[in-house]
């Protein structure tokens, strides 16, 4: 396919002036456009994209409609054709449609997931097409990382994302509170926080996967290493998710709250702070205007550490058109269309030297989000593939731990043992 | 219909047309006898397909899923090992798949207890005519019409420790002095699993006990008083007896439906706390989905898939037996 992208101010420039053909001859000449890979995007390309933000009319599936209809502006003659599919049955609908011979051409999927779809053989290898682009260096290396099995390129970043500390600032004030510094101070001042029907510090517990990132984050902080949970950071951590309860800092119902839970919790002015990544931002500047509310690094332990909360793209080992399909994900990683999309998607971008950009560098609330992203974690190579797994057991440890079924050495052991036959495996 | 597929050579006479061609005419008699037959079969065609794509192909996936090595690494490749039943061996050394099955039990015999006698006190109640009862039982059904997915969802609300309706009326009249975090300790988490699915099927047991109460002669309850018995005791030999096939038929419809539930379970707990609720179906579901052991995921399904046919099985011989009876 011939490069028809340019920087949007020059597309709509040239569109308005009505210079088609000659826009295209500067643009070739620039090469400086949003996504010009040179590569696929025919005319008449239809390419089938699956994701689990939502549908069109949602907040978030907003977003990302608009961003496949400014290129198919761009892209005359080439269709995407966004489906929704809910985060809960999007693995196994993947899995299913790889089985049944009809892939979609690209899928936006949990950036853990990477590893798990490439050694399924659902993503197809991106290694040649990633050296041409020659853009690798530019990404945060966690972020990377996640694209990355066995060494060779399976995805491209689409979005990142993190864990920040967001805490009330009200409830900060009348109790003469900084953010604090070490997880201690946390547990001191949630605890003080807390009154009424009010808790120190929400996070979220819940069974299954998304019940375990609060408590990672606390592990890799104490210096934990994510196979070695039966340890002095496990024991560190645990101890204090049970302490937090038992004082009365958070409440045992953290073990029922799913991340959505802790929003209200922190929204309705019944949490002091909360753990929770930016997809929040912007809905809790919507929805509580009048709550005053900021966010600040994580406490230390021995490091500091947060949590990686991204999304990659995928091109399917049976998609139709392989080079349409990496054409519309180069031109999804373009820092002009990031700097539209990022912010209407309540997400940060994955490549380091856009997040330098003022946009969000000078930003009080997404520059903390910047500088805490260089912290993030995500799970790799053996880890990422067996991640449902290990964060399942770690959980069960959590719930065992808090609700007083074992104590926490015993949890932790039983989900060791759990966790060194799975990797043994 | 055609008639000719039915007629007797004579009958063909009479009709006068073919008289003298009484070797041709049972030869196309053959014919159309196939041709409508044929055209039988065609109308039953599409239940056939939808059968057998719908229910039977997946049934043989599964079972050919299970006798097969098939993990993630190899599931779209093709290359299957075929391992016998070697993930069945596997499978029954595992203490979690008799712990999930165990679990199963336990929830499918708690709610089958507590639906069928609600359901029963409930059908002895609505079976006495009064003001109101019609739209009673309307508003009964309404929990088994809701999908499970809401119940499960409103159940959940409603059961939350810190914000959750039940324990504002728990304490409200005194029963208990702090919240109860009912969805996070083991024991408490299966009641709660088995108080939903049963406010769910009680009225359904009903519907069909209450079938078979008014079914029961009035004549027999008439002999039974001029016997001069009481209340309890026409209950007792009259009622019950009379039931009993209906109830037995009841209990195993029952069985058959909550043992392989999943949906309720899984929003309102996903099979936690740890894995106090964790059914075979969200075994099966995790395995194959969660951790992507697709063999052993089919293995559970296989066996559930056994267990549910065994009680239909036994169901349909009770109904012959009645039937007979």
């Amino acid at each position: 396919m011939k490069s028809t992208f340019t920087s949007l101010s020059r597309r709509d420039l040239l569109r308005y002036a009505g210079i088609g053909g000659a826009g295209a001859a500067i643009f070739g000449i620039t090469g400086c456009g949003p996504g010009s890979s040179g590569g696929g995007g025919g005319d008449g390309a239809t390419i089938e994209i699956w994701d689990y933000y939502g549908p069109p009319d949602s907040i978030y599936g907003r977003a990302l409609q608009d961003l496949y209809e400014r290129y198919m502006k761009a892209n005359k003659g080439v269709k995407v054709d966004k489906r929704f599919v809910t985060f809960g049955e999007f693995n196994r609908l993947l899995l299913q449609s790889g089985a049944g011979g009809d892939l979609p051409d690209i899928a936006l999927v949990n950036a853990f997931d990477t590893g798990k779809f490439a050694q399924a053989g659902v993503a197809r290898e991106l290694t040649s097409q990633v050296e041409d682009w020659g853009k690798s260096g530019k990404y945060f290396e966690t972020s990377w990382g996640s694209t990355v099995y066995e060494d060779s390129n399976y995805a491209l970043p689409h979005v990142a994302d993190c864990y920040v500390l967001w805490y009330n600032v009200d409830h900060f004030k009348e109790a003469g509170f900084e953010p604090p510094k070490t997880w201690k101070e946390l547990g001191t001042m949630a605890e003080q926080l807390s009154q009424g029907d009010r808790i120190g510090f929400a996070f979220s517990a819940v069974e299954g996967v998304q019940g375990a990132t609060a408590w990672v984050i606390r592990f890799l902080a104490a210096g934990g290493d994510i196979t070695k949970v039966a340890s002095p950071a496990g024991e560190a951590a645990l101890q204090q998710w049970v302490d937090l309860v038992k004082s009365g800092a958070t409440s045992a119902s953290v073990l029922e709250w799913i991340e959505e839970d802790t929003y209200n919790r922190f929204k309705a002015g019944r949490a002091s702070m909360m753990l929770q990544s930016a997809s929040y931002v912007n809905v809790l500047k919507e929805e509580a205007p009048d709550l005053n509310w900021k966010v600040a690094l994580l406490p230390k332990d021995k490091v500091r550490a947060s949590f990686l909360s991204a999304e990659n793209l995928i091109i399917t080992s049976g998609a139709d058109d392989v080079d349409a399909s990496w054409d519309l994900m180069t031109y999804m990683q373009h820092p002009d269309v990031l700097k539209k999309y990022l912010p209407e998607r309540n997400k940060l971008p994955a490549r380091k030297d856009l997040a330098q950009d003022p946009l969000w560098s000078e930003d009080p609330i997404w520059s903390v989000f910047v500088d805490q992203l260089a912290t993030a974690w995500a799970p790799e190579g053996d880890v990422a593939v067996n991640s449902n797994e290990i964060f399942t057991y770690i959980q069960e440890a959590i719930q065992l731990a808090i609700s007083g079924s074992a104590s926490v050495s015993g949890a932790l052991k039983q989900t060791q043992q759990k966790i060194d036959k799975l990797m043994a495996a | 219909m055609d008639q000719s597929a039915t007629a007797t050579p004579r009958d063909i006479p009479e009709r006068g047309r073919q008289p003298r061609k009484p070797v041709v005419k049972p030869e196309r008699t053959r014919r159309q006898l196939s041709e409508s037959r044929l055209g039988k079969y065609l109308f039953v065609l599409p239940a056939v397909l939808f059968i057998g794509l719908l229910m039977i192909y997946p049934l043989f996936y599964n079972l050919n899923l299970s006798l097969h090595d098939v993990h993630l690494s190899n599931f779209l490749a093709g290359e299957r090992p075929f391992v016998g039943l070697q993930n069945y061996f596997d499978a029954f050394s595992q203490p979690a798949f008799w712990h999930s099955l165990w679990i199963s039990l336990l929830y499918t015999g708690g709610s089958i207890l507590f639906a069928f006698l609600i359901g029963y006190g409930l059908a002895l109640f609505f079976d006495r005519a009064f003001p109101g009862s019609g739209t009673m039982r309307a508003v009964l059904l309404v929990t088994y019409v809701l999908p499970s997915v809401v119940s499960g969802t409103v159940w959940r609300w409603m059961l939350q420790g810190d914000s959750g309706i039940v324990n504002a009326l728990l304490q409200g009249i005194g029963i208990i002095d702090e919240p109860v975090h009912w969805l996070i300790h083991g024991p408490t988490a299966m009641i709660s699993v088995i108080i939903s699915t049963v406010w769910v099927t009680s009225p359904f047991v009903m519907i069909l006990l209450l079938a078979g109460l008014q079914g029961i002669p009035p004549g027999l309850y008439e002999a039974a008083k001029i016997d001069g018995t009481n209340a309890w005791q026409r209950f007792r030999h009259v009622t019950l007896p009379m039931m009993r096939p209906v109830a037995l038929t009841v209990l195993l419809l029952s069985f058959i439906f909550t043992f392989k539930t999943f949906d309720n379970i899984y929003v309102m707990t996903k099979g936690g706390p740890g894995d106090a609720t964790g059914i075979m179906p969200i075994y099966a579901y995790d395995k194959a989905f969660n951790f992507f052991e697709f063999s052993d995921g089919a293995v559970a399904s296989t066996v559930l898939i056994i267990i549910s046919i065994v009680m239909a099985l036994l169901y349909f011989w009770m109904t012959r037996k009645e039937e007979a009876a």
